[in-house]
């Protein structure tokens, strides 16, 4: 971490200045002022609030990243904080969606918000300890003396009628919501996210890039691609390593396939949360086929361990083209079927139109990416707005729909399966020869990157800060269902009825376990 | 002593507990399999209800702590009691029911909401606010497809000008089955709608919606309970099939094919399996509705089909 460019502090503040560099050092004081000009400036999306900490130095550091939606370009404000009593303001008055991000660093780090509407623990559960990612704690001390103790639950109880969704239930996946509910209608939500907690960001400050390439597939079930690229690229920024040409059109190739993969899951779930079942296991048998592609090119069905920082751990077998082919055509002429089934179905129609309206500016303001951000008319593709890999070669449009209701999310991912079905055949021709693999130096250097993509649900980044060892100092990811779970379902899910919770629940295409991780 | 005989006889035996059991298992397990071809499954054998029954009495009883006990325990049997009753009261093998001229649509009608109605109780009884919400989105769906289903078969008295429904599969078996007559189109196609909510199948499955209230009333029933419910709901689906059967399409008739005259029962049930395969392929290829939604759409169309069919057949 260079300290000069941190120390001096926020350079004036001379709009200029703010505007120009991209990242900023800010004084605790200034920061409210920065962050509203920023966003007065066009900075209107808050991908994500980041802690380090640097107990040497005695400071924490808390990064706010931002994006343009108009700009198109991404601005960090960075600031240090005491490590004795870290105290900072609370921005979610600016940007509501930073209230979730900063609940979490307040509980992880121990960083105190002033003025938060909501400081309460997110994922752990009665947690005595020192914040768990601060660096003095040690997890695996922590588990040899702590993992078989019980521990009791306290629970917040209220409201009316109280009616559990999750985790023991069809349709939540691991994540648990209260709804407080008068008759059909609901009148408040309360969410106890955590069932899915590994602390993915504090186990893989104990572990290699190789080994980190096996766990960063846990962070989404469904989509595992999408966290191995992310990581690949970022361990590949902060090393100043490309990968080879070939490595690219696999790793795009393989990430766009996890695309169709995780939306062809998600028909399945969409439906079976409307009691449609047929859909739901039509699809499943469709996912089937991309699992077996997927076990082809990798060996494994689920999670596939395929790339690694500096390129792909196998290239593709003999063959795997024609394949890959084989399954796009049968998958083009199964969507014309699903139209009839699902996505032009008078019933599913009527289920999802008008349900669960989010307009743009309310879904910016509450950090909802991806699908969901593009159905309610914002046009915003990390693919188109920032290529990274092979995206640059192909020729794609970006779906979009303009009701924002849970019907036009719904229209939006079944254009982004016939978009990545087109993107895959144009990469396939365009598909060079030669290396797979280029050697990453085992130090990682000390100095931060960050790397952002366009996962099937939106956002993901990675942060990483090195340390000159070959271990990562801190990985910071950020997933896009933190922000759609937590913030855009219980804005959603507010004043609708009871029978539209999966409906609008399952619209989002929330992965409990990357909104935990 | 003769007549006590046959009365035990048709009450547990034909077309009693036994036939209705038997025959209920069977068709819903078929119907299972269909959907199981229909959404690109192998689907489980036919006879997979009789297993998935005899494996639920082998289970755990489970109460809730919380449940009122004697209503969450006698429910499903009172359900189970008045849907064998019905099929005691309505044609199954001759014109003639099994326990004759004591009865006629109008208990049938009666009879058939009891299910309704413990299911209900059962889910306020059971002491979670899964079968609480259940329960009164049962109350509202009842309220929706009960008008339509009576003023359908309302309709068919006033065509037929009999109560009874001996009445009116004696009038078929002498002028044809009332299905061919244009003017119950309406109504048929407002009946067989109603039977599937009346049947808690999709798109009507609202009071029982998995994925919303996870089973609704049904939530906290375990072992031997939940086997009488499933048996309920099997015997149910027999009765009200077979009761529009016995309205529209004739009831059972006793062909004599080649010397050899075939029961009228074997007529019955290829009828009621008929259609059993409407409201199955009915259940597949939709999504569930939302209450509000299926209360108006009674409230709305099928409340304005029934009425052209009784204002044609009336006037």
């Amino acid at each position: 971490m260079n300290s000069e460019e941190l120390k001096p502090g926020f350079q004036g503040s001379t709009p200029r200045a703010l505007l120009e560099n991209a990242t900023i050092s800010v004084k605790k004081e200034e920061l409210r002022k920065v962050l509203s000009q920023l966003k007065d400036a066009g900075f209107d999306h808050l991908s994500d609030v980041t802690c380090v900490d640097y107990p040497d130095e005695r400071e924490f550091e808390i990064l706010y990243h931002l994006w343009s939606h108009a700009k198109k370009c991404r601005k960090v404000v960075k600031i240090r904080l005491p490590r004795e009593s870290p105290s900072i303001e609370s921005v979610s008055n600016i940007w509501e969606g930073a209230q979730i991000h900063e609940r979490e660093i307040c509980e992880l780090f121990g960083v105190n918000f002033e003025e938060h509407p909501d400081p309460s623990p997110l994922f752990l559960e009665d947690w005595k300890e020192i914040p768990p990612l601060r660096k003095d704690f040690d997890t695996r001390e922590y588990v040899k003396r702590e993992y078989y103790d019980e521990s009791s639950s306290e629970q917040k109880e209220g409201g009316c009628f109280l009616l559990p969704f999750g985790p023991q239930h069809p349709a939540s996946g691991h994540f648990r919501a209260l709804i407080d509910c008068a008759g059909e209608e609901v009148t408040g939500l309360m969410l106890y996210p955590g069932y899915l907690h590994r602390g993915i960001e504090k186990l893989m400050e104990y572990r290699t890039h190789e080994q980190n390439a096996m766990l960063v597939d846990r962070i989404c079930v469904l989509e595992p691609y999408s966290y191995e690229l992310g990581y690949a690229n970022v361990a590949e920024k902060i090393a100043g390593v490309e990968a080879p040409e070939r490595a690219k059109f696999i790793r795009t190739i393989m990430t766009e396939l996890g695309r169709i993969l995780s939306h062809i899951t998600w028909i399945g779930m969409m439906s079976f949360a409307l009691g449609f079942e047929s859909a739901n296991r039509i699809a499943w048998g469709d996912r089937e086929k991309i699992i077996r592609l997927i076990e082809i090119a990798s060996g494994g069905r689920i999670y596939p361990c395929h790339f690694v920082p500096g390129g792909v751990r196998r290239d593709f077998p003999e063959g795997f083209e024609e394949k890959i082919s084989r399954v796009l055509n049968h998958l083009q002429k199964k969507l014309v079927f699903y139209d009839d089934l699902f996505f032009k179905n008078a019933t599913v129609i009527k289920r999802t139109e008008g349900v669960g309206v989010l307009d743009a500016k309310k879904a910016v303001e509450l950090g909802t990416t991806g699908p969901n951000l593009r159905a309610s008319g914002v046009k915003s593709d990390i693919r188109k707005d920032e290529p990274y890999e092979a995206y640059p070669e192909v020729d794609f449009e970006i779906v979009t729909q303009t009701k924002g209701d849970s019907y036009a999310r719904v229209l939006c991912r079944r254009g982004e399966i016939a978009e990545s079905i087109s993107i895959i055949k144009q990469l396939l021709e365009k598909i060079p020869k030669g290396e797979t693999r280029k050697q990453l130096p085992r130090k990682i250097p000390k100095r931060d990157a960050r790397f952002c993509l366009e996962a099937a649900r939106g956002e993901a980044c990675f942060y990483m800060v090195g340390n000159e060892t070959d271990k990562p100092y801190r990985v910071k990811v950020r997933g896009p269902s933190f922000s759609h779970t937590l913030m855009t379902f219980s804005y959603l899910a507010k004043g609708a009825q009871v029978a539209d919770i999966p409906a609008i629940y399952w619209s989002l295409d929330p992965c409990p376990s990357d909104m935990d991780r | 002593m003769v007549g006590v005989a046959e009365f035990l006889f048709s009450t547990l035996i034909f077309p009693g507990l036994l036939f209705a059991a038997a025959v209920g298992l069977l068709y819903i397990g078929i119907d299972r399999k269909i959907t199981g071809r229909l959404q690109h499954r192998v689907g489980p054998p036919i006879w997979q209800e009789f297993l998935d029954f005899g494996k639920l009495l082998t289970k755990e009883d489970i109460t809730p702590a919380a449940a009122q006990g004697a209503i969450f325990d006698f429910a499903p049997v009172v359900a189970l009691g008045a849907v064998v009753t019905v099929l005691l009261l309505f044609p199954v093998n001759s014109v003639q029911p099994a326990l004759q001229s004591v009865a006629d649509l109008i208990v049938i009608i009666y009879l058939l909401n009891i299910p309704a109605i413990s299911m209900m109780l059962g889910g306020y009884a059971s002491g979670t606010p899964f079968g609480a919400v259940g329960a009164w989105r049962y109350v509202v769906q009842l309220f929706s497809y009960e008008l339509v289903f009576v003023l359908a078969i309302l309709s068919v008295v006033a065509r037929v000008g009999s109560l009874s429904v001996s009445g009116v599969v004696g009038y078929q078996l002498a002028n044809g089955w009332l299905l061919f007559d244009p003017r119950l189109w309406p109504a048929f196609i407002a009946v067989v709608i109603a039977a599937q909510a009346k049947l808690l199948r999709v798109p009507f499955d609202i009071p029982e919606a998995h994925t919303e209230i996870v089973h609704g009333p049904l939530t906290e029933y375990s072992g031997p309970k939940l086997a009488v419910w499933r048996l309920v709901y099997c015997v149910e689906t027999l009765a009200v099939l077979g009761l529009l059967v016995n309205l529209f399409l004739g009831g059972p008739v006793s062909h004599t094919i080649a010397g050899v005259t075939i029961p009228g029962v074997v007529d019955f049930l290829v009828k009621v399996f008929a259609l059993l395969l409407v409201t199955t392929v009915m259940r597949n290829v939709m999504a569930r509705l939302r209450i509000d939604r299926a209360l108006r759409f009674f409230w709305t169309y099928g409340l304005l089909l029934v009425a052209v069919s009784l204002v044609l057949v009336v006037v």
